[in-house]
């Protein structure tokens, strides 16, 4: 449960997500906003949702997490694009009921029956954090555990997000995309949500420069959420490919190719390495 | 004192109810363009009437003919205590579509764009689109995406063949697809633009490219967020905001001097406000609030914001009847204006052909036997109820009760802008106007 999870984390993903905080957002400057393969008829598609920064057309390369995979993918020698969608039904659609090889996602629910048919290759963890909207909470926002304050408060969630925590808590909850809670927030329809700190980041720069100051985050961990690469057993290659995708990500992560991209997305400071660290964990 | 007072009251009479020749609009008298006064005092009559039974709040209404301002009048009023002028400013909405697809023909005319380009040739996210099919009730999932059998042309989007919807239809149209269509605009954020999203329009456009068409392009008319698509298809070609680009080469060469996307802070006394009608003499000021029916979303008060991000090619221009006047007078004169040529004859011609028009009915505004152009609907036979006008007369309306009408065979526009919610009481009151000014034609 998220309310509960400040025990699991790691000291090296809180450093790796304070650093975060501070990388600056320059080094990600948007490059080109499509690549062709983005769009390109394939048989073989990877579906995806947008993740900016990590996984974004609005991104250079697509985001870190595109990249890391497109470059996999060809070590691999895996034929595949990755085709991204704003919503996450399409990904369960294109996955379940076209057989696609692969979905990039997180929030993602699956039956014990179809999980038979799916094969996870976690990608990276990406530590959340909490955050409210200073001009609505002046006196600043505490979640504690379990707190009889939190009636009357609401909590921005992802569609598929695991939000038993807070309705045990009795916490109202709205729903809305990623960016949209950023602003359900300063719209006060909701009182905090939890994010990435690098999308939180990300999203604010692109979006709500001038009010960057007004979002601020909560001292309390709000656990992790990790991104899968999900491969389809009931796609012919689905199999294959997944045992390529696995052993070449491996290699990718001895070899320190994936560090290149790492540091090309996310420089060579500390927070680089760190991220690269939860790579090898996976290994 | 009776006899003092009269003259004065008699004054104020006449110049509160019959059109005011003021010198800086140009008016002529009716009977100068073969229009009949007598039969014009009808228009003063059914707005008078709906403005003193409280179905409208007030209304302006301009008929011109043959290049002059024949009749204009302001009824009622612009807001609590304030009365209706000629120059009030309006939220004209989707009479915001021509000047749109005006925008779009000036650059098919600078060879900048062909109306066959697939528009993922400017904007990449339209490529590989799937069609929603939706499976029957039972089914192991409850739709299908199919592949497109050809893509999306820039000529779709101005004649509403895309495939793709307004969510606030879903209401009135109801299916199962519809509904699937809908619900994923909800989930991408996707909104009909009336209530302006605090996001550039390419943000919205380029989501809305990635998620199912309700049908084959080319196989539907279907009234949807087409001309948003081509606001910002515009900005991609030209390579300027959307709003300077219909500022600098619609706007000002047309000397639409009150038309704008966001209101100037010294016009916005000016400004309508919007009124809430039952059409049974319920009649109460709007606030500011959004108001939300279902899937339609409205927000008067969005009209006082001075700036903005989004530049809605669909719904978001104000403007005035006088404005609109030149806009239309210039179509009309094959698309030029005092000198000032906007767009090439043989564009107008193509946008307003009643042979160019599609197989498909328009049916949202009007019904059988009005087809829709390149930015317009367009009357093709007489089958439709309220067959005033004539073969070839083309128009179109706003969702806040304002509606133009343009004969070109008796080279005649008729405006009317209103502000009141909800529209739906107010096609009979739209076409009644447009009777009034066909039956005023006297020569």
């Amino acid at each position: 449960m998220k309310l509960s999870t400040s025990d699991t984390i790691t000291k090296s993903l809180f450093a790796m997500i304070v650093l975060l905080l501070f990388y600056p957002v320059s080094a990600m400057a948007t490059g080109p906003r499509v690549t062709t393969a983005l769009f390109s008829p394939h048989e073989n598609e990877i579906h995806s949702v947008n993740l900016p920064p990590f996984i974004s057309s609005e991104v250079i390369d697509g985001g870190v997490v595109s990249e890391i995979v497109r470059a996999v993918l060809k070590e691999a020698k895996v034929d595949a694009v990755i085709t991204s969608h704003p919503v996450k039904r399409m990904l369960m659609y294109y996955l379940l009921q076209e057989n696609a090889l692969a979905v990039l996602g997180q929030h993602m629910h699956f039956s014990e029956e179809q999980k038979q048919h799916l094969i996870f290759i976690p990608l990276t963890i990406t530590q959340q954090k909490y955050y409210y909207y200073k001009p609505a909470h002046p006196q600043g926002l505490v979640i504690p555990v379990e707190g009889s304050n939190l009636k009357d408060i609401t909590y921005g969630a992802h569609r598929g997000e695991d939000i038993g925590a807070y309705e045990k808590a009795g916490i109202a909850i709205k729903y809305g995309r990623t960016t949209a809670l950023l602003k359900k927030l300063k719209s006060t329809e909701v009182d905090f949500i939890s994010m990435s700190p690098l999308t939180v980041e990300w999203l604010l720069e692109r979006y709500l420069k001038a009010e960057k100051e007004n979002y601020v985050s909560m001292d309390e961990d709000a656990g992790t959420e990790t991104l899968y690469i999900i491969f389809n057993r009931k796609h012919a290659e689905g199999e294959a490919a997944a045992l390529a995708f696995r052993k070449a990500l491996s290699k990718m992560v001895r070899d320190g190719d994936l560090k290149r991209i790492v540091e090309k997305h996310l420089g060579k400071g500390e927070k680089g390495k760190l991220y690269l660290r939860r790579l090898e964990t996976f290994q | 004192m009776y006899q003092k007072i009269l003259p004065f009251l008699s004054f104020v009479v006449i110049a509160i109810t019959t059109p005011v020749f003021a010198a800086d609009y140009k008016l002529s008298k009716p009977e100068e363009v073969g229009l009949s006064s007598e039969r014009l005092i009808n228009m003063d009559r059914l707005i008078d009437e709906h403005v003193s039974q409280k179905k409208i709040g007030g209304a302006v209404v301009l008929v011109a003919r043959k290049g002059q301002i024949a009749y204009f009048r302001a009824s009622g009023l612009a807001d609590s205590g304030k009365a209706m002028q000629r120059d009030t400013i309006f939220r004209i909405v989707s009479m915001t579509k021509p000047i749109t697809s005006t925008a779009i023909m000036m650059l098919y005319e600078q060879g900048k764009l062909l109306l066959s380009d697939p528009v993922s040739k400017y904007i990449p996210e339209f490529r590989n689109q799937k069609v929603l099919v939706p499976q029957p009730e039972g089914s192991a999932f409850p739709y299908k995406l199919e592949p497109v059998k050809r893509e999306v042309q820039i000529r779709d989007l101005l004649a509403h063949t895309s495939g793709i919807l307004y969510l606030f239809l879903n209401d009135v149209y109801p299916s199962p697809g519809r509904n699937m269509v809908v619900q994923m605009y909800k989930e991408a954020g996707i909104t009909d633009g009336f209530c302006r999203p605090d996001e550039a329009i390419g943000e919205m456009v380029k989501r809305l490219a990635r998620l199912p068409l309700y049908a084959q392009p080319g196989e539907v008319w279907e009234y949807g967020l087409n001309s948003d698509v081509l606001g910002y298809l515009v900005e991609v070609v030209s390579g300027q905001k959307f709003d300077s680009f219909v500022e600098e080469r619609i706007f000002k060469p047309l000397k639409m001097n009150d038309s704008h996307f966001y209101l100037p802070r010294e016009k916005l006394h000016r400004l309508a406000a919007v009124w809430k009608s039952d059409w049974q003499g319920g009649l109460v000021r709007a606030d500011d609030k959004p108001i939300v029916v279902g899937d339609l979303c409205l927000n008067p008060g969005d009209a006082r914001a001075q700036s903005g991000k989004y530049l809605s090619g669909g719904a978001s221009v104000l403007s005035t009847a006088y404005d609109y006047f030149r806009f239309t007078q210039m179509y009309l004169n094959g698309g030029e204006l005092d000198g000032v040529r906007i767009l090439g004859r043989k564009s107008v011609e193509l946008m307003t052909a009643t042979n160019h028009s599609g197989r498909f009915d328009a049916e949202f505004l009007h019904s059988k036997g009005w087809k829709f152009g390149l930015g317009f609907a367009i009357q093709q036979d007489r089958e439709h109820a309220v067959d005033s006008g004539d073969i070839g007369t083309y128009e179109w309306a706003g969702i806040y009760s304002t509606r133009f009408s343009v004969d070109p065979k008796e080279q005649k526009i008729t405006i009317f802008l209103s502000q009141t919610n909800p529209f739906g009481h107010h096609f009979e009151l739209w076409d009644k106007v447009l009777v009034q000014s066909a039956s005023a034609v006297a020569d």
